[in-house]
């Protein structure tokens, strides 16, 4: 079976960074960028099953990059990561994320690595 | 209580709640590098237990970026509670640079996101005025953020502050190219609420896209 390909978009550098080495370590291809412009330039040289994204970036929120992703991508899938403190407090910010997979900062690897299994069976 | 203090209220913890909602936000972020970094510390200890060598140079960098990301804490820490404190008293000597500099580093994560610049120069340090410390906080921070709602993302805008006549004056440059939005922004019922509270006059000059808030030495008197 072909390793998972994902992109994870996150203005902290630091953490995304870290984030995608641990998933490198458990065997998911993971790259990183930091910016919504950064990912859409990203994705016309590699190919993704699925793209985590912050919810509050720079210029382009990680709800836009959503959308402008599926345009180009149509079979990416999506995770959001979000600083918010509570799932209210999310569903609240973004009306569109209600249906959408979702994590609260900080992030627990376990826990995404389960939710990445769980959003890509759901399309298999 | 009269329709004034109502809007001056509401206005007030609407914007201790954005300002409260935009620490724990980048609180978490904090959280979350050093989340990241300790559970990778945990990964390379179990790689070692599998009888791979240690890369020390990646350890070390870690513990350089765990460190950093404390200080960073610890900056947002300070601000919040010096922020906390300005609730205290209704009327205490405001030195207006270390206002102005508080309330755009408090603003500055929701600037970030709109790709908006900041910059609080040094101008006059010194001036004081007798006032509301944390409705003055209010009036400022509800002004940048609704000015810089809709600016064009990558504007650069300047505060300082300096004493004009026996009055302190609030400077923010960079908004000549939204004068209708500061007329919006300068018409709504809440901000002319706070500032007949703060007995504040604006003073908005297109030509330079400059915006004054003048406020009285002292409020009681």
């Amino acid at each position: 079976m072909n390793a998972i390909r994902v992109l994870l978009v996150d203005d902290e550098k630091e953490f995304v960074s870290t984030l995608a080495e641990r998933l490198l370590l458990r065997g998911i291809e993971a790259d990183w960028v930091a910016s919504a412009e950064e990912a859409l330039e990203k994705i016309k040289d590699s190919q993704y099953d699925l793209a985590v994204l912050d919810v509050k970036m720079p210029h382009i929120s990680g709800i836009e990059l959503k959308r402008m992703l599926h345009e180009h991508c149509p079979d990416m899938q999506f995770i959001f990561m979000t600083g918010h403190g509570s799932e209210q407090d999310f569903h609240a910010g973004s009306s569109e994320a209600g249906a959408a997979y979702y994590l609260v900062k900080p992030v627990h690897i376990d826990d995404l690595m389960l939710k990445m299994n769980e959003v890509l069976d759901r399309e298999r | 209580m009269g329709i004034e203090q109502d809007h001056n209220v509401v206005q007030e913890l609407r914007y201790f709640g954005r300002v409260t909602a935009s620490i724990s936000h980048e609180l978490k972020n904090v959280l979350a590098i050093l989340n990241e970094n300790a559970g990778l510390l945990q990964d390379l200890c179990a790689m070692v237990n599998q009888g791979q060598p240690l890369d020390v140079t990646r350890v070390q960098k870690l513990s350089t970026t765990m460190q950093k990301q404390i200080g960073r804490g610890d900056k947002i820490i300070k601000r919040m509670n010096r922020f906390a404190h300005s609730v205290d008293h209704d009327c205490e000597s405001v030195n207006l640079h270390e206002l102005v500099t508080i309330v755009v580093a408090l603003f500055e994560r929701i600037a970030t996101t709109r790709g908006i610049t900041i910059e609080v120069m040094t101008g006059t340090s010194g001036v004081t005025v007798k006032t509301n410390p944390f409705a003055l906080e209010a009036l400022v921070g509800t002004m940048l953020d609704r000015l810089t709602a809709e600016a064009p993302a990558i504007t650069r805008h300047s505060i300082d502050v300096s004493s004009h006549n026996t009055m302190g004056q609030i400077r923010l440059q960079g908004l000549v190219k939204q004068v209708h939005t500061v007329a919006r922004v300068l018409d709504s019922d809440d901000l002319k609420a706070l500032l007949g509270a703060l007995h504040a006059k604006t003073d908005f000059r297109q030509e330079t896209g400059e915006l004054f808030i003048m406020l009285p030495d002292n409020i009681t008197a």
